[in-house]
């Protein structure tokens, strides 16, 4: 039938305001989707736009010892008119202001030269900074820094053996890294300059890189790939890195991504909840349209042109909810890129951009979401016969539970699968759909068994001062349909704000155990062994709580029973193979010891006894199950030169929070003891000021040492980790807002019903107030097992991703109540003001309004 | 002779309408006595609902007066109105008005626990009401779950359970078929005979007009003479 077509724009038409909401509904979810993706995009493109300049070359070689002579040959090599190259050396130190008074601080020291750098601009104030650094023999300093110790250009400062006048500050380094966060800010100096001041020597902690430009016309990208493939060729040395600009930019772009993921798996849940809402709301709507279906039955249209017509509308709500989406998820946009601009690495220049596949991806989300919620309903309705509701028979759409069990299993395989996408991990993918399964099960299950509780409970409220109360909980309890949809909308949405806000807080305690009065907050790094007498008295002056000297000994791994660690030719191999390779062939640092410190403990296998003479290796438990090395394995280690093989014997487990000198790797002291060293220590020196007098002296008298300063790092990371759960909490409050449109719209599809029993109760004598009261209580009532429901899944759900970070569950009772008391406040808000025109109406106006 | 129990006196009543007031009623004036079975009737449109509920004081008058056992209402609030309902009136609509949420026993216990009853003796009342009405076996049903006769007669049961002075049913065989209405308005009557309460009763139907003590047509807003 033709005119159905037009008839179906009318009834749109008719019902704009519900059909508006529905598409609200979901596309809160598509725009946080495609606001988030095309973020991302938009990084990625400014990523891959300044490429080579977040390498400062096309091709990077680093080692973290100095380059064998063979290396420097190839080096010498390769350089043409076509490649230059230029060496590069980092490590950190301490930097000892002149002033008096001045604490000394840690810094990440870079040493470049003249051809620094190769692409990207090194931007100083005053501008001039950059060729002072090399006229002047001078250095330039991170502006973070300058502003944090009150430093400016002309400054004088020691670092290691040398005095160094500040040219400049460091307005922007464009190798620095994509994330603003940084565990010590930056001091250039020149190549020349650094090796005067002493601390680069054997078994010091350098990072020695070498870089690459190419110049000429041509394919840059290309040329950039068969250099590195060459250099891995020539260098043929597994603990030498090399990287091509197009991997530093693969790598970047992969951690956006798993940035990105919790983001997305949090407008992943607000998506489904708005779905939730909006096929509740659609059902509702279908089952008011069967008397118009039966009508057009009679009037000639076929169940096949009544599916149509309601299809269409689907559409209509679907292609609506990707319009609304589209507008909100480029605001989102816009807000994030605002946002993000001081997070990320300033000078990046990001622009808005549109990203028409992440566009048009969320766009075929909201439509798919629209028809797979809906069309096996509306199959359902164009399937009723007409003449079965003409004679009363049909009261509502046929309950279609098998029908809706499949609908959510393929949801959530299609969430699965989509996830998977996302994160790049068939891992991430089956915990987040295992989590959220178990989520929505423990939800579904609280909210039937709290409207059982509270229907039992209602049979005890038998006075007339309890009437309100009572026949509140017998309208939420008997509408179980109803009540579901938003109950379970409310909960889940408010419970990811409350484990989000335990998450946050078990982290920050964490922290703040670690700095707690007596606990260290010091760590010395670098300490040789002929200055271990003279730094543990000047410790042991100082120190609140006595220093722990530890010592660390470098090394690579090389064979791994027998057989040799790789570390080159990655490509094609999967993301977990390519991240455990890069963790062995590191440098790793090992210690001796015969006894166990109290922050560890043995969890398999047997720590040896003193004395043992047999070369046995204990490993921590994380380092073993990230590397595949386990009890009985062989490991042979290069121990700077000498090899040393032992045998696995036990796997421990560290508390990391004590913030003593722990190892991944620990070996007997007879293996090592002769072995090239430095020593570690932590120490407790709690008052600034006394802190500032010990670093001052310990570095005066020993400058290669660098001292960490626990409580800085950790407000860093605090600060970092506070952003980054304030920007998940805000879109948790997405979720929360679905919940309570959900909430809303379920309402108002009510409000006829509502309507009609308002008129009755006060026909049969009720009063205006009373009949307020009894919503009142009704919507208290969701309020109240939402609360319930929202914390107890909150508990589980913080418990379980403490767990998964390895950080201790300490929730805070107070501030988590507070995160979730909106869900005990907001639907009897809500409520009373969606239906405040029936309180006020007259009854006849009510009568009238249901008829 | 029985004392006028609700009175009504050049009553009018129009709602607003784009462009002008639309005039439902226009100078009525009734009378109920104390026992009596009044059918109001005239066509569609002619305001007798809307004078249904002038007289359930559910809706105020733009003119006129409405007294209730000689006291006039004019001055009463809202809540007065819903206290007077509560105690003296009997509602029973056309499409049977109860609430679906609500079992036929607290259907029928709801006018009890307004006025104030425990809850276990206006189910106690209710228990009785509904098996005089033949609804035995049919307490804990929910309305989805009765027949059309069977949620007209417990909305007669809530109509008459807190022993009004007055029960006004509109249209209250409307929904029904021929056999079943015949078996309402017998039950109907039965209440007004033991119970002694007055009826008022709008219909369409020229049968269940003849069945009642007086009669009233209504057209266009006024009383036909």
């Amino acid at each position: 039938m033709k005119s159905l077509g037009l008839f179906g724009a009318r009834l749109y038409r008719r019902h704009l305001g519900r059909m508006l909401f529905f598409s609200s509904l979901i596309a809160v979810g598509v725009a946080l989707l495609f606001g988030i993706e095309n973020l991302l995009r938009t990084i990625e493109h400014g990523v891959a736009a300044k490429a080579r300049e977040l390498l400062a070359a096309d091709v990077a070689v680093e080692s973290e010892r100095p380059f064998s002579p063979q290396a420097m040959a190839v080096f010498a090599r390769l350089e043409t008119g076509v490649i230059k190259n230029a060496g590069i050396l980092e490590f950190a130190s301490m930097l000892q202001p002149a002033g008096p008074g001045a604490a000394p601080f840690l810094v990440s020291v870079k040493a470049v030269d003249e051809s620094y750098p190769f692409y990207g601009r090194l931007q100083t104030a005053p501008p001039s900074g950059r060729a002072r650094l090399f006229q002047e023999g001078a250095c330039l300093i991170e502006d973070v820094a300058a502003l944090q110790h009150g430093l400016k250009s002309g400054d004088r400062v020691r670092l290691g053996h040398i005095r160094l006048r500040i040219a400049g500050v460091i307005k922007r380094e464009p190798d620095r890294g994509l994330s603003g966060f940084n565990l010590a800010p930056r001091l250039l100096v020149s190549l020349a300059r650094a090796h005067e001041t002493g601390l680069i020597r054997f078994g010091s902690r350098i990072r020695h890189r070498r870089l690459f430009a190419i110049e000429g016309p041509g394919d840059f990208r290309l040329a950039a790939a068969r250099l590195k493939q060459r250099l891995e060729s020539e260098l043929d040395d597994p603990y030498v890195r090399v990287t091509a600009f197009a991997d530093a930019e693969a790598r970047s772009r992969e951690g956006l991504k798993r940035a990105a993921l919790f983001f997305v798996l949090v407008a992943l849940v607000t998506l489904l909840l708005g779905a939730v809402g909006m096929a509740a709301g659609f059902t509702t709507f279908l089952n008011e349209q069967i008397e118009t279906a039966a009508i057009l039955r009679c009037l000639g249209a076929g169940p096949r042109d009544i599916g149509r017509l309601y299809l269409s509308l689907c559409v209509a709500v679907g292609l609506g909810g990707a319009a609304l989406g589209a507008l909100g998820g480029g605001a989102l946009n816009a807000l994030g890129l605002a946002a993000l601009e001081e997070f990320l690495a300033p000078g990046l220049g990001l622009s808005p951009t549109l990203h028409w596949p992440s566009l048009a991806g969320g766009c075929g989300l909201a439509l798919a979401v629209s028809l797979a919620v809906n069309a096996h309903k509306v199959k359902a309705l164009s399937r009723l016969s007409p003449l079965d509701f003409f004679r009363g028979k049909v009261l509502g759409l046929p309950p279609a539970v098998r029908t809706d069990a499949i609908a959510a299993a393929l949801a959530l395989a299609a969430l699965y699968f989509y996830t998977r996408l996302k994160a790049g991990s068939w891992e991430a993918a089956r915990n987040f759909t295992l989590s959220l399964t178990a989520s929505v099960a423990a939800a579904l299950t609280l909210i039937l068994a709290a409207l059982w509780s509270l229907s039992k409970a209602a049979r005890f409220l038998n006075g007339p001062r309890t009437f309100a109360l009572r026949h509140g909980l017998l309208e939420l309890t008997r509408r179980k349909p109803r009540s579901l949809v938003f109950l379970f909308s409310l909960s889940i949405g408010f419970s990811l704000l409350g484990a989000l806000e335990l998450v946050r807080h078990s982290l920050v305690a964490e922290f703040r155990l670690t700095q707690g009065p007596g606990g260290p907050n010091l760590f010395l790094v670098d300490v040789q062994k002929s200055q271990l007498t003279g730094a543990a008295a000047l410790a042991a002056r100082y120190a609140q709580t006595p220093a722990v000297f530890a010592p660390l000994v470098r090394s690579r791994i090389t064979h791994i029973n027998g057989a040799a660690v790789q570390a080159q030719r990655l490509e094609g191999v999967s993301r977990e193979a390519r991240d455990r390779r890069r963790f062995l062939t590191r440098e790793q640092n090992l210690t001796y010891k015969d006894d166990l410190q109290e922050s560890e403990e043995v969890v398999r296998g047997d720590f040896w006894k003193p004395g043992e003479s047999r070369p046995k290796v204990s490993l921590e438990r994380w380092f073993s199950e990230r590397t595949g090395i386990g009890l009985g394995d062989r490991v042979s280690f290069d121990i700077q030169g000498r090899a040393l093989e032992a045998v696995v014997t036990s796997i421990r487990k560290i508390d990391w929070s004590s913030a003593r000198p722990n190892f991944f790797i620990a070996l007997p002291t007879s293996s090592l003891e002769n072995a090239p060293q430095s020593f570690i220590a932590s120490l407790g020196v709690p008052q600034a000021e006394r802190s500032a007098r010990f670093q001052k002296e310990i570095i005066g008298a020993f400058p290669n040492v660098s001292v960490i300063d626990i409580s800085k790092i950790l407000e860093n990371v605090e600060r970092v980790l506070g952003i980054l759960l304030r920007a998940l909490n805000l879109l948790s409050w997405f979720c929360v807002g679905v919940g309570l449109l959900a909430l809303a719209g379920t309402l108002s599809a009510g409000h006829r019903e509502r309507c009609e029993r308002a008129a009755l109760f006060r026909t049969l004598g009720l009063t205006k107030s009373r009949v307020m009261l009894v919503d009142f209580w009704e919507f208290l009532s969701i309020g109240a097992v939402s609360f319930l429901i929202a914390a107890a899944i909150a508990l589980g759900l913080g418990c379980l991703l403490t767990r998964q970070i390895d950080v201790r569950f300490l929730p805070q009772p107070w501030p988590f109540v507070r995160i979730l008391l909106p869900a005990l406040w907001m639907p009897p808000v809500v409520g009373v003001f969606a239906n405040w025109k029936t309180y006020r109406a007259g009854v006849m106006e009510n009568l009238r309004r249901e008829l | 002779m029985d004392a006028a129990l609700l009175a009504l006196k050049e009553v009018a009543k129009s709602f607003p309408s784009p462009g002008k007031s639309l005039i439902i009623l226009e100078s009525v004036s009734l009378e109920v006595r104390g026992t009596q079975t009044l059918a109001i009737s005239g066509p569609s449109g002619s305001g007798k609902s809307t004078l249904l509920g002038l007289m359930a004081a559910l809706e105020r008058p733009d003119s006129g007066e409405i007294f209730f056992r000689g006291q006039s209402m004019r001055g009463w609030d809202e809540d007065a109105l819903a206290a007077w309902r509560s105690a003296s009136v009997g509602f029973i609509f056309q499409n049977f008005g109860l609430i679906p949420s609500l079992t036929a026993l607290e259907n029928v216990s709801l006018p009890l626990e307004i006025l104030g009853w425990g809850l276990r003796a206006a189910a106690k009342r209710a228990a009785e009401i509904l098996d005089e009405l033949g609804l035995n076996g049919r307490h804990d049903h929910f309305p989805s779950q009765l027949s059309g006769g069977e949620q007209q007669r417990v909305a007669i049961g809530r109509a008459y359970a807190h022993s009004p002075a007055l029960i006004l049913a509109d249209e209250p065989t409307g929904s029904l078929d021929r056999d079943t209405a015949e078996k309402v308005l017998g039950t109907l009557l039965n209440i007004n005979s033991a119970k002694k309460t007055a009826l008022v009763v709008v219909t369409h139907d020229d049968d269940i007009a003849s069945r009642m003590g007086r009669r009233l047509l209504l057209n266009q807003g006024r009383i036909v003479p």
